[in-house]
């Protein structure tokens, strides 16, 4: 079963945060990259693991230009039961 | 009554998590809770200053503190036979507390908690307390270096309050979809 895809505003505003840090060429291609890989986790939500405080976290990980982006979605289920929420965006130290 | 110290807080909310630990986890707790607060909080939630002891991370005020929970009458030790050692439980009492951590710091405390209830001691201490950054490269007897579990500062890096604060919205019902928040994102990056 696919779950539903939603944000919160504060991951809203990650988000822009992230993007606005890449080059400007590159942002409609690291949006497209970001959605791709949050459908893949409302497809399969085990594909997460449990870290950051117990949360279940899922690595996004996209190409742009050759660059690879690694950054990380935390989530929660909504009471719904049906929709995974985007709570914090955040880019991973590698 | 004097509010409690900063340290018996600390303890007294491990055990009402992890009620009936004894000695050695409910510091080990009280550590793991302050490295974790450092990476994600940059500070330590106790006052508690560690040293490298025979047991790993302690600081003999562990005793001041635990002493004032039960002199207080916040929380019962028991005397209990560990094979030939002997051992002391602690439980919470009834008495209630005002904490003045903030919402953040009883996450962490909650989550280290919750998260080690079922290890031993022995357990806990080698497969994670010897484990952590501060206590990979000392030397018994040494103070602990907890600012080695600081990660430097990354302004797009997971910040711990922010994340509540949209968990709370979410449980509020405030969020919308992911592709419209995209779009509008599309949107404003093309004009």
């Amino acid at each position: 079963m696919s779950y539903a895809l939603a944000i919160a505003p504060e991951a809203e505003q990650d988000l822009a945060r992230l993007i606005d840090s890449l080059p400007s060429r590159r942002r409609g291609r690291a949006l497209d990259g970001v959605l791709a890989e949050l459908e893949k986790l409302a497809a399969n939500p085990k594909l997460a693991v449990k870290s950051t405080l117990g949360r279940p976290t899922y690595r996004v990980s996209f190409v742009v230009d050759r660059v690879r982006y690694n950054w990380s979605a935390i989530f929660k289920f909504a009471v719904d039961e049906r929709t995974i929420v985007i709570t914090q965006l955040y880019r991973v130290a590698l | 009554m004097a509010p409690l110290s900063r340290n018996a807080q600390v303890l007294r909310y491990l055990l009402e998590v992890a009620p009936g630990v004894g000695r050695i986890k409910l510091v080990k707790y009280a550590y793991l809770a302050d490295c974790e607060a450092f990476r994600y909080l940059g500070r330590a939630i106790s006052n508690f200053r560690y040293r490298f002891d025979k047991h790993g991370p302690f600081d003999p005020t562990f005793f001041d503190a635990k002493d004032e929970l039960v002199r207080g009458g916040y929380a019962s030790e028991t005397t209990t036979k560990i094979g030939p050692y002997d051992g002391y439980d602690y439980r919470p009492t009834d008495q209630t507390v005002q904490y003045g951590f903030s919402q953040a710091e009883a996450e962490i405390l909650r989550y280290v908690a919750e998260t080690y209830l079922s290890e031993t001691a022995i357990r806990l201490c080698e497969d994670v307390v010897y484990k952590t950054p501060p206590m990979r490269d000392a030397k018994v007897g040494e103070r602990l270096k907890m600012d080695k579990m600081k990660e430097e500062q990354d302004p797009l890096g997971f910040d711990l309050e922010r994340l509540l604060a949209a968990e709370a919205s979410v449980d509020a019902g405030h969020y919308r979809s992911v592709k419209d928040a995209v779009d509008e994102l599309r949107a404003r990056h093309r004009s």
